[in-house]
């Protein structure tokens, strides 16, 4: 398939290699990877912190750059940017022919293996990895097998016991209006983190927000997007 | 008492700010946060266990918030029904358009009746209206009989939850509160236990007044129906010569089926029963042939604030049938305790439904991550964090120009662009939305390592 | 506010309601409101009324035990015939069930998934001689078990023929809290054992 990479704020700005990862492990599966300029963001900040008109716009601005590509779909390596195009993005524009043609198209990155993945496998060293579930994943799009089943594509990674459903404090601009609230919830799941080998989750804003509290905690437990773990167990 | 503690039996505008209580919750010992927890987590995993165990748990939800929703749109028909209902067995209705009308009601009655002692079992509504400092007012002393409500008035607390509201006490908490009432022994729950029913069982006997709160109202019958685990909605609603039911408008179902179902909900989300010890159906006050009950049933329908709700886009916020499932399973609420969100109503629903009837505190909605765990918990189903954002979204103001000029650059490709902050340095904060110096405090500041991924793509560097 | 204003303000207020905020709004009501069921269990009716009598700390006792089950009962208001009790025990006034050790009272349904009764007052039966004794004594008749406590709602004139008492409960084992510190109490206010017979 052709496929257009959403890539999201902040891995464009903050986090690139988990867009290349993204893009290597969908080139890997078979598919043809394109990068729609002009992107920028799903407006999910201005969203959540109440004003709709100013997450119009930039929403707006996204969904006619993802439009304009001829693709067969549309992959994001972020749950809680996809939700928003899905879920809540019609609240906002009505009738926006952009959406139309973006929404039903667009998958969050394991829930495009699932369907479009192939035989697609790898290897790693052995390695025990704590997957967190995001909340915009895992309750508005419902997807909690389908990241696991990702990792399950590659040997050597088995999944950690801990708190992996409690949301982890990032919660948007959340993280930064009550800080020290965000950072509690953050150490309540952190504390389950055990002996795990390696964070990993499929929303680069919630690994940011833990890979922060895990360093300023002298932590070093890796925190790894999904894309990355996949990247590297199936490098040629 | 704490000015937490103060500020959350009040309505309206607290003084200090969400982040401050926040900061004042969070900066304790640890033990408020370790009693939370273990209520909370009892709850949430009961409620759990009980919605895999129940043969078409989610149809049936999906159900209950279908019937919630279509009977708050016939809200109208179905409260003069009810209040038809009432009267024609021989109880009395007030509709009270706000708290001053609905305590201006029942001390008029108590002065009419020459009360001086009332038994209450515990209300929401009742805190809402603020009517023990009303009553006090008058003459009239009003005393909380559910064990955790009676352990928060006497320690001059309100509630810290809907349906547990001392469940941030430790078991030395209770010792030092009931000590000066004459109990002498120590941290042993069925000593404590024993020494309440010793100690309240004759104030039900003694009381001129019984006050309960209504957890739904039967439309086709005139019936209100009250649950307690504990036996005190019973004793005070038929032990006194005179009851005063008193209820939040959105309580009224069409017919019992729907009592069927909503109990069904309410006692396994809310206390983890399969159905609650008891359930208690008054259709008015005793009869001729009947040898005990109250003289008197008066029911008051309260508004308060709630009509703002009805017709508003969260207008799903009525459905509720606080069962406090929500506050279980919500990982803020965990964290800051009920007294942090400075109302009587905490949580997520809390949190929605506090600047609505209050119009004030607005803030409120803020104190979420957006996470939906209570939208997953709540037995009715509803999106609690859709309804903050709506909150939110309602309050959106004083940082316009900042989000106007976000806006501005972010629909802007080239602007955007420029927002990557060369590599290996940490972004610029002019074109970042709101503080990330806040961020800092608590965590280390993403740091980009390479181009962004943007310029990689355009370089052809990104594909193998 | 008198009920036509407040009425009033309801109505203008649902005729100009804005759309709901949510992507996922509700379905049209059931016609039908669904029914609870429990898990299917073929066994009779009275046996499972005495497991999850017990599973809520009640007891169901045969009717040949009662006796030794009511050795420590002194004293008991009692509002039923349907029930022989031991001769030691003194039968109180009905008025009286604050001292009674026992109230003794007729169920008029039970239900077998949730050990419930029902209870209700009437010319013989006060709201408070199941609630106010130690120990409730409950005497069910083995014609009023039901399946489930939405066999008696949804069918309220079965039970009460000639109308709504103006109390009736649905009772499902003794008292209990778990206010202090989340450690599960009984007794708090109502009675802190319940027993009953099948008649």
């Amino acid at each position: 398939m052709r496929v257009g990479l959403f890539v999201t704020c902040l891995v464009d700005l903050v986090a690139p290699e988990v867009g290349v990862a993204t893009a290597r492990v969908l080139a890997r599966a078979g598919h043809e990877v394109v990068f729609p300029e002009g992107q920028t963001c799903c407006g999910q900040p201005a969203f959540n912190s109440g004003y709709r008109e100013e997450a119009a716009t930039v929403l707006r601005s996204t969904l006619r750059a993802l439009a304009a590509a001829d693709v067969d779909a549309y992959v994001a390596p972020a749950g809680s940017c996809t939700t928003m195009v899905r879920t809540f993005a019609a609240g906002l524009l009505d009738d926006d022919p952009a959406l139309a043609a973006v929404a039903p198209r667009l998958y969050e990155l394991s829930e495009f293996l699932a369907e479009h993945g192939g035989e697609l496998r790898g290897r790693v060293r052995r390695c025990s990895v704590a997957y967190h579930d995001s909340c915009h994943m895992l309750r508005e799009l419902r997807l909690r097998g389908e990241p696991r089943a990702a990792l399950a594509r590659v040997d050597g990674v088995s999944l950690a016991d801990w708190d992996e459903q409690r949301c982890c404090g990032f919660g948007g601009t959340f993280a930064v209006r009550s800080p020290e609230l965000s950072v509690a919830m953050a150490d309540e799941k952190l504390r389950t983190l055990g002996g795990a080998d390696a964070l990993c989750g499929a929303d680069p804003s919630c690994l940011m927000h833990l890979r922060g509290r895990l360093e300023k905690l002298g932590v070093k437990t890796p925190v790894r997007h999904l894309a990355e773990i996949l990247e590297e167990g199936t490098r040629p | 008492m704490t000015d937490l503690v103060r500020e959350a039996g009040t309505r309206g505008a607290p003084a200090s700010s969400l982040r401050d209580r926040e900061r004042a919750a969070l900066a304790g010992s640890g033990h408020l946060q370790v009693a939370i927890r273990r209520s909370t987590d009892n709850m949430d995993g009961r409620w759990r266990g009980l919605r895999e165990s129940l043969p078409g748990a989610e149809e049936l939800r999906e159900a209950a918030r279908s019937l919630r929703s279509a009977a708050i749109t016939r809200l109208p028909e179905l409260l003069g029904q009810l209040a038809d209902n009432v009267e024609a067995a021989g109880g009395r209705v007030f509709f009270a358009a706000d708290a001053d009308e609905a305590t201006g009601y029942i001390t008029e009655l108590a002065q009419r009746r020459g009360a001086t002692r009332a038994v209450k079992a515990k209300s929401m509504v009742t805190e809402e209206i603020q009517l023990n400092a009303r009553l006090a007012e008058v003459g009239v002393t009003a005393v909380e009989t559910d064990l955790g409500e009676w352990a928060q008035q006497l320690d001059g607390e309100p509630p810290a939850h809907i349906l547990g509201p001392a469940l941030h006490k430790t078991q030395a908490d209770w010792v030092r509160v009931l000590r000066p009432e004459g109990y002498e022994g120590g941290e042993d729950p069925d000593a404590m236990c024993a020494f309440a029913r010793r100690t309240l069982r004759p104030r039900f006997l003694d009381a001129d007044l019984g006050i309960t709160g209504v957890n739904l109202a039967v439309a086709s019958t005139g019936t209100l129906v009250m649950v307690t685990n504990e036996g005190n909605g019973r004793l005070t609603s038929g032990a006194p010569p005179v009851h005063v039911a008193v209820m939040g408008m959105e309580r009224v179902v069409a017919d019992w089926p729907e009592v069927d179902l909503l109990l069904a909900l309410l006692g396994r989300a809310g206390s983890g029963v399969n159905f609650p010890t008891y359930v208690n159906c008054l259709t008015g006050p005793r009869r001729e042939s009947e040898l005990d009950g109250p003289e008197e049933l008066h029911l008051v329908i309260v508004d308060n604030g709630r009509s703002k709700i009805l017709g508003s886009p969260s207008q799903e916020a009525l459905n509720c049938i606080r069962c406090g499932a929500c506050l279980n399973a919500c990982p803020v609420f965990r964290q800051i305790g009920g007294h942090a969100y400075g109302d009587v109503y905490s949580g997520p629903i809390g949190a929605v439904i506090v600047p609505l009837l209050s119009d004030g505190n607005h803030e409120l909605s803020h104190a979420s991550s957006l996470c939906g765990a209570c939208w997953e918990a709540c037995p009715v189903k509803i999106p609690l964090h859709e309804l903050l954002l709506e909150g939110r979204a309602q309050h959106a103001g004083s940082e316009r120009a900042l989000w106007r000029a976000w806006a501005r650059a972010w629909s802007s490709p080239r602007a955007f662009a420029l927002t990557g902050a060369p590599a290996g340095l940490r972004p610029p904060q002019a074109l970042v939305p709101p503080p990330f110096r806040e961020w800092a405090k608590g965590r280390t500041l993403p740091r980009r390592e390479g181009s962004t991924f943007r310029t990689r793509w355009a370089r052809g560097e990104v594909l193998d | 506010m008198n009920r036509k204003a407040f009425l009033a303000r309801l109505e203008a207020r649902l005729a100009d309601a804005a759309p709901p905020a949510t992507a996922h709004p509700p379905a049209p009501a059931p016609d039908a409101v669904p029914r609870v069921r429990f898990p299917p269990d073929e066994r009779a009716l009275e046996v499972r009324f005495g497991e999850a009598l017990t599973a809520i700390r009640g007891r169901l006792v045969p009717l040949d035990e009662l006796l030794s089950a009511l050795a420590q009962v002194r004293t008991a208001v009692v509002t039923t015939d349907a029930l022989a009790l031991p001769d030691h025990i003194e039968r109180l006034p009905l008025d009286q069930a604050e001292r009674a050790d026992a109230g003794v009272t007729l169920a008029r349904a039970a239900c077998a998934a949730t050990g419930t009764v029902l209870l209700a007052p009437s010319e013989r039966e006060t709201r408070l001689a199941s609630l106010l004794p130690p120990l409730h004594v409950v005497a069910v008749p083995r014609d009023v078990l039901v399946e489930t406590p939405g066999d008696v709602l949804r069918d309220l004139p079965r039970f009460f023929p000639d109308g709504l008492p103006s109390a009736f409960s649905l009772a499902s084992g003794p008292s209990k809290s778990a206010d202090i510190d989340a450690v599960v109490t009984y007794g708090v206010h109502g009675p802190l054992a319940v027993l009953a017979v099948i008649l």
